[in-house]
């Protein structure tokens, strides 16, 4: 089952290229270029020069990755190649037709409607977005291939799991590769602060990624029996059903049963409320509304821990990263300038 | 028939097939069908296409192909005034055979809902039995061949097979024997899906099978002459071609390998060899699984929950309602979710219970809701067994509610959604515009990779096969 599945990341040996081969040619560079050019300054300036665009670049890389998972909320990413006067509703009218008659193989070849979708995208405005394709499919076990007209929208930036192998693997060599830019030598406040800065996004990256590899693994095993995301809106739900049934108590007793509602009452406390309301239906049915909200809540709390330090790494890793985007920006300005 | 063109309910009722069916009946039908005239050489359907429409030859001539890995065979021509497709159309099974016109046909193309409406219509009985008539004839003689039982058997015991056989349709809960009970048939599934209980020690049922389609059972009391040692329950509509005791039992007499195959078989059954367990069985039946096609898998040993499938799913589309929810059901220890999406079933409940014909299958297999036909009428939302569809009001639709990052200014245009075009809801066929709309998944058609599964980044969800959990 498992195996429908693509390799997780840092199962695929492209991901380990990624990252070994560029740290790699980044050590060997270090060793046969930077190290005898110590002491010359001509050569180690155009040292820092080279291996710093590289860097940049890297850097760059690894940034993107952030944008490509924000690109999903952007309007012009996802209309990209949209034309203002597009019409995408007397387009796919016009297609739904095109297709049932490929359905059923009336009239025109599969080359000639292709052909035919191709002209209506145009002439919708539509072709930028999306591409006709013909594609043949087996009608049943080793039975003959049919054509099918597909329309599709025009993927142009690949698959997520690809994108964070990459970040992955650049981010990590370009942390790695910021103390081999420098020549294994803190310079300056500003390089002391980028290489700490470096550090930090490595390390929480690292922690992040044993974190998504382990945390859902810990989540699973609580064996908490409903998706955490949906734990606070049924616990919501028992406590405005508690507060609606206590709104129909006299107020006597639903001072006291109020209490037990919202708070985080001692087990003498119920007991002693319970106790007094004894005999009142209502004030019964609403601590167990109560008790039930309490439990589950109880039952979540270690799931929602976990879900906590899933999250916990991000709050120190994007700041860090932005941070250390900005001082880059700022050290790139600075060689420019001087 | 003068003019195909312009065909009347009166003129249809001269067909043998609407015989003595009222002109009202057939006038609603008619409204809802289709004349068309096929060239030579053009297929109506395709053998294994998950097409249900119901065709009626007007002129013309179709003939009737099996579609085999080395080639085809042809194996009978329908002649004009006479039918075809309405097997697929009472069971939504996928075609038996390929439909190719001779020469220029034209044929009536009745869509799966009008010829349902027609077949229920108690006025219309004469139509209901002579499709039922002709759907034993048919059915027994094409299903008894590919049955894997029977693989290997000559034609002429399988005629003898089918001249006693008769076919029976069984509605969803309906029980077809209870333990205990005399055995006097064999049942070979056609369509369709069934569960096998017994009473356990504590009086309880316990469940011990499913069976679908292909499948057989009853064979246990027939073999061993003992009564009923479980209760078999449709949990779908199905069809089941039932062989009676002394024919079955003449059978496995004159043909050894038959009566063999059934004694291998039986030995397994008592060792549980090849059995799915009772845990698998439980979550096929239980959460109606077995009449799933494909349903959304998230594997919850890779998800962090980071919500990124849902949102993709708001994005995809224009009404920003998503069409997947992580609640469903758990299994293989609590590893695999099977999320709240369209299943696309093999039998969909949904298409059954529309009555405008505004849900359709794909011959492929997916299920599309036509938003021109949709009247939101709510009945495919509660005939769904895994609430996947959901109504969404058309009130404000073009009037969505905007993320805080779009009111952000200067770079909230970026945010900002396209004003999109009033959705073309108004009043299809002369019916009244609707006040909402059925909306479920639909693979993400237009993008020819599903949103969920493309921005998932730690390649968590999949689409699978319900069977594949179980094998």
């Amino acid at each position: 089952m498992a195996n429908r599945y693509p390799a997780r990341l840092g199962g695929r040996w492209q991901f380990w290229a990624l990252l070994l081969l560029p740290m790699a040619l980044m050590l060997l560079a270090s060793v046969w270029y930077a190290r005898p050019a110590r002491g010359d300054p001509g050569q180690q300036h155009s040292w820092f020069i080279w291996s710093g665009i590289v860097l940049a670049l890297l850097f760059l890389a690894a940034f993107v990755f952030s944008l490509r998972k924000w690109s999903v909320k952007l309007r012009w990413v996802r209309h990209l190649g949209i034309e203002e006067n597009a019409h995408p509703q007397t387009l796919s009218r016009r297609l739904r037709e095109m297709e049932s008659e490929l359905d059923t193989g009336d009239g025109a070849s599969p080359r000639k409607l292709l052909a035919e979708a191709n002209r209506i995208l145009k002439e919708t405005n539509m072709a930028g977005v999306r591409e006709a394709v013909i594609e043949y499919q087996a009608t049943g076990r080793g039975l003959a291939k049919r054509p099918q007209l597909k329309i599709r929208r025009r993927e142009r930036f690949g698959r997520m799991n690809k994108w964070l192998e990459v970040h992955v693997a650049l981010g990590t060599v370009a942390c790695i590769g910021a103390i081999v830019h420098a020549d294994w030598v803190v310079r300056s406040v500003l390089g002391l602060c980028m290489a700490a800065l470096s550090a930090i996004v490595l390390v929480t990256g690292v922690f992040g990624w044993w974190m998504t590899r382990a945390a859902p693994r810990l989540l699973v095993e609580q064996k908490l029996g409903m998706p955490i995301e949906v734990v606070g809106r049924v616990a919501d739900h028992l406590r405005r059903c508690a507060e609606a049934l206590l709104s129909l108590m006299e107020p006597e007793p639903r001072n006291h049963v109020a209490a037990l509602v919202t708070g985080q009452p001692s087990a003498q406390t119920v007991a002693q409320v319970m106790k007094r309301v004894e005999g009142d239906e209502t004030a019964r049915d609403v601590l167990v509304l109560a008790g039930t909200r309490r439990a589950l809540l109880k039952s979540a709390a270690p799931s929602f821990r976990i879900a906590f330090y899933l999250r916990l790494w991000r709050w120190i890793h994007i700041p860090s990263a932005l941070l250390l985007l900005f001082l880059i920006l700022i050290h790139i300005w600075t060689v420019i300038y001087f | 028939m003068a003019n195909l063109e312009t065909l009347s309910a009166e003129q249809l009722a001269e067909e043998p097939l609407f015989g003595d069916v009222p002109a009202p009946s057939l006038k609603k039908m008619l409204g809802e069908s289709e004349v068309k005239t096929h060239p030579n050489g053009e297929q109506l359907c395709l053998q294994e296409d998950l097409t249900t429409e119901f065709f009626l030859i007007l002129q013309g001539q179709v003939a009737v192909f099996d579609e085999k890995p080395g080639g085809r065979e042809e194996l009978t021509r329908v002649d004009a005034h006479d039918w075809v497709g309405e097997m697929s159309a009472l069971s939504c099974a996928p075609r038996s055979a390929t439909l190719e016109a001779v020469g220029p046909t034209t044929v009536l193309t009745v869509p799966q809902h009008a010829f349902r409406i027609l077949y229920a219509d108690k006025k219309a009985a004469p139509f209901k039995d002579r499709i039922d008539e002709r759907y034993r004839e048919r059915a027994l003689a094409n299903h008894l061949g590919k049955a894997k039982l029977f693989r290997g058997l000559p034609p002429e015991a399988l005629d003898r097979l089918a001249d006693v056989s008769t076919l029976a349709f069984f509605e969803e809960n309906e029980v077809l024997f209870q333990e205990g009970d005399a055995g006097d048939d064999f049942f070979l599934v056609r369509s369709g899906q069934l569960k096998t209980t017994k009473r356990g020690p504590d009086g309880r049922p316990l469940l011990l099978a499913y069976n679908a389609e292909n499948s057989f059972f009853g064979e246990v009391a027939l073999v061993r002459d003992q009564p009923r040692s479980a209760t078999v329950t449709a949990i779908t509509r199905c069809d089941v071609v039932r062989i009676p005791r002394d024919a079955f039992r003449s059978v496995l007499k004159d043909w050894p390998a038959i009566e063999e195959r059934i004694h291998r078989h039986l030995a397994d059954l008592d060792r549980g060899h090849g059995m799915p367990t009772q845990k698998d069985v439980g979550l096929m039946v239980h959460s109606k699984l077995s009449k799933a096609g494909e349903a959304l898998v998230i594997n919850l040993d890779r998800c962090t929950h980071c919500n990124m499938c849902v949102e993709a799913c708001i994005e995809s589309h224009d009404d920003r309602t998503p069409r997947i929810s992580k609640r469903g059901v758990s299994f293989d220890g609590g590893t695999m979710l099977l999320a709240s999406s369209c299943y696309n079933c093999n039998m969909p409940d949904c298409m059954l219970s529309c009555r405008f014909g505004a849900i359709l299958r794909k011959a492929q297999g997916l299920v599309v809701i036509d938003a021109q036909a949709c009247t939101g009428c709510s009945k495919c939302e509660k005939a769904c067994p895994y609430g996947a569809i959901q109504m969404q009001s058309l009130v404000g639709i073009t009037q969505h509610e905007e993320g805080f990052l779009a009111k952000l200014p200067v770079i909230g245009r970026l945010f900002r959604r396209a004003k999109e075009e009033a959705a073309e809801v108004s009043g299809a066929k002369g019916r009244p515009a609707p006040k909402a709309l059925a909306v479920k998944c639909d693979l993400c058609a237009e993008r020819g990779d599903m949103a969920c599964i493309y921005y998932c980044p730690y390649s968590a969800i999949e689409r699978v096969n319900p069977q594949e959990l179980v094998t």
